[in-house]
């Protein structure tokens, strides 16, 4: 199934946010998943900037990824426009559990901007 | 020319790739199974499902995942929706701009419960249509 794990805000630009920011662990939903703090295992996930964005977006592997010198910058999302909402994802086919989204962080470009994200379990 | 309200014709579906037609929005904020125009497809499961925002739309389409129908109760004690979660997204899986398309892939075998699939929109009116795709 595709679980939605709402939209990720980032409130200064320059300081990432995990994507499980949002994800509350004592949600039966979310423990029958498997998700726990550190660990969200999926076969694939799903980062879209937020359509009301003001400006760019940007995936990460780590909490102090750089989105300027592009260490553990993992994709950059341009902004959205009336046709076009950019995503970036990741998925292992083979793998259904490999995959933890406790490892991408979020940065934007314009305070308050963000992301949508959504995972998929198999 | 009256919509048939059974996908299966001797107990297969006709084709494949098949067509799960238009999900009108009538109500924002109100929202529309995918599989709404025939009532015996939503336990199928299938490999891909593509999601289409019709390019006249004037506003943004929300897919939803849900395994089961509206009202939803939102984690965290966020009250009860029955449509998108326009606060914090927190059932949306992905937004669709006019005219985008969104081909959810399960990557494996048949893995997407095509009944779990909802929409809803910014705009009343505002339409998607949505095709299975069978491993």
């Amino acid at each position: 199934m595709w679980k939605s794990l709402g939209k990720v805000t980032v409130p200064t630009p320059g300081t990432p946010v995990n994507v499980l920011a949002n994800v509350d662990f004592n949600d039966p939903v979310i423990q029958a998943l498997g998700g726990k703090p550190g660990r969200f295992s999926c076969a694939g996930i799903l980062c879209q900037v937020f359509h009301l964005n003001q400006d760019k977006g940007y995936v990460g592997d780590r909490a102090d990824f750089n989105k300027t010198t592009g260490v553990g910058l993992l994709a950059a999302c341009g902004k959205p426009t009336q046709n076009t909402i950019p995503s970036a994802g990741a998925n292992i086919p083979n793998a259904p559990g490999g995959l933890n989204a406790a490892d991408y962080w979020v940065d934007v470009d314009a305070p308050s901007d963000g992301f949508i994200v959504s995972v998929l379990i198999l | 020319m009256a919509l048939p309200t059974t996908a299966f014709v001797n107990g297969a579906l006709p084709t494949n790739p098949f067509p799960l037609g238009l999900a009108t929005v009538t109500s924002a904020g109100l929202a529309v199974k995918l599989t709404h125009n025939y009532t015996d497809i939503d336990a199928i499961r299938a490999q891909r499902l593509v999601i289409e925002a019709l390019a006249g739309n004037s506003g943004v389409v929300y897919v939803i995942g849900e395994p089961t129908g509206p009202p939803w109760t939102l984690p965290g004690g966020g009250g009860t929706t029955s449509g998108a979660d326009t606060t914090n997204y927190l059932n949306v899986l992905r937004v669709l701009a006019k005219g985008e398309t969104w081909e959810v892939p399960a990557y494996m075998m048949n893995e997407i419960s095509i009944g779990h699939f909802y929409v809803d929109a910014a705009t009343n009116g505002d339409k998607a249509i949505a095709t299975a795709v069978f491993a």
